[in-house]
């Protein structure tokens, strides 16, 4: 979990909207940030920070999907809600398979707007926790040497240690040594959990895979 | 009419109407403090007041353009129907990176009109255009507009796009009200430019060019000699 407060940041080129339902987000007792472009927020975002964004759909410029796009392409890529001042029902399928939070008429009722609003924060808070985690569980890989990878990658394949021996043309001992420095290093003890987490971790891509990447 | 006239105040002011909303409930939270923030309470409340004039402000444009029966129609010269409201759209697209081309026949003769209604017509098809080139490359992000004679009677005014074209099944449709083509303003400009040339007698359609990109075409009829008033 983090420790920083998380913020609702707010792109509305209506000034007046965007005045107005910052003032309701604070008195609910968010953290608000307002921006009047989706380019100001792009540029003043705290790459790290955790929160969720609230979008108009309808930006000149930049307009709520650009911003959504934008921001998938990032390391931190926070919820999006997207506001609209009435339904577009392309722009509102292409926003939701993208991924959208949710979606809301400028004039949503408040309980709605509220719950979708703790909805992507209580997302973003989740996904903060997942990504950490992968990011834990690819140091650990990380503290393997690249011999001992190569050992990992036979073994998660179903190999066997006599198997695997032959393949590197090392003694069988040697292999059941590696297999015992990557289990310490991994933290794990068995087979199947070493599998699961090296699947987790994302360490080989490609064969094996249900999609190979880069092949 | 109807139809195009509700749709087109339903946008205008739902923007308007939200903030007041929004405000309203900010307004009781507060209230709701046992020492209410009564500073934070006035702004509202003058920005409720805004947003109302906003929103009635909407509504007097929009019945504005449909209040007069008749039109007031005179020669309008070609200065006031294309030269003076390309001018006015020239930082817009700009801004979008966009290049405005002008091509205006010379000798155009003048055409019958309302002028305050014609100048409506040409920045709606040309912002249409240029959010039809939004996502063309740097080299196709040109809007042109050419008004030339089309026969002795009528003058045809064209604002062609380099971008994708449009899909052949919403060409028919490009004037109906809610076929958006631009994220802002959803699908309003267009009907109401259908509706100001239909009144003048003219024919607004669109068409993709063999070249690549749409163009959206009126007509005008001309002004006869020394037509007045």
């Amino acid at each position: 979990m983090s420790e920083t407060v998380p913020v609702v940041h707010i792109v509305d080129d209506d000034t007046s909207f965007l005045t107005a339902i910052a003032r309701l987000l604070r008195a609910n007792g968010f953290s608000v940030k307002t921006y009047s472009s989706a380019h100001e927020f792009l540029a003043q975002r705290d790459a790290n920070a955790p929160g969720c964004v609230l979008a108009d759909l309808q930006m000149p410029q930049m307009n709520g999907l650009d911003l959504q796009s934008a921001l998938a392409h990032n390391r931190n890529p926070l919820p999006i809600l997207f506001l609209t001042g009435h339904g577009d029902i392309p722009s509102t399928v292409r926003a939701m398979r993208d991924g959208a939070e949710d979606f809301l008429e400028k004039r949503a009722p408040k309980k709605r707007l509220l719950d979708a609003v703790m909805r992507a924060l209580a997302r973003d808070s989740r996904e903060r926790d997942a990504r950490a985690q992968q990011c834990e569980l690819r140091a650990r890989f990380h503290t393997l040497t690249e011999r001992e990878l190569e050992v990992l990658s036979h073994v998660v394949r179903g190999r066997l240690n006599k198997q695997i021996a032959g393949d590197l043309g090392i003694h069988e001992r040697t292999v059941k040594l590696h297999r015992t420095a990557i289990t310490t290093k991994l933290k794990v003890q068995s087979v199947a959990e070493l599998t699961r987490l090296t699947q987790e971790a994302g360490i080989f891509p490609g064969p094996g895979r249900t999609f190979p990447k880069g092949q | 009419m109807m139809g195009q006239l509700a749709s087109a105040l339903a946008h205008e002011i739902s923007q308007p109407l939200g903030a007041i909303l929004r405000n309203a409930e900010a307004a009781e939270l507060f209230l709701q403090d046992a020492s209410p923030d009564l500073e934070e309470i006035r702004a509202i409340l003058a920005d409720i007041r805004k947003d109302d004039q906003r929103a009635g402000n909407a509504i007097d444009r929009i019945r504005g353009l449909f209040k007069r029966q008749s039109l007031d129609r005179r020669p309008v010269e070609k200065g006031a129907l294309v030269g003076e409201v390309v001018a006015l759209v020239r930082s817009d697209a700009a801004a979008r990176h966009v290049q405005l081309e002008l091509a205006v026949a010379d000798h155009l003769p003048a055409v019958f009109g309302d002028v305050v209604h014609l100048q409506q017509v040409l920045p709606n098809l040309i912002v249409d255009g240029m959010y039809g080139i939004d996502e063309a490359k740097a080299g196709d992000r040109r809007v042109s507009v050419t008004a030339s004679l089309d026969g002795p009677q009528a003058v045809e005014i064209a604002v062609s796009g380099f971008g994708r074209g449009i899909p052949a099944d919403t060409l028919a449709h490009i004037f109906d009200p809610f076929f958006a083509t631009k994220p802002k303003g959803m699908g309003i400009g267009l009907p109401i430019s259908r509706t100001i040339v239909e009144a003048h007698e003219g024919r607004p359609w669109a068409e993709n060019q063999s070249g690549g990109g749409a163009s959206f075409r009126f007509t005008l009829s001309v002004a006869k000699e020394g037509a007045r008033k």
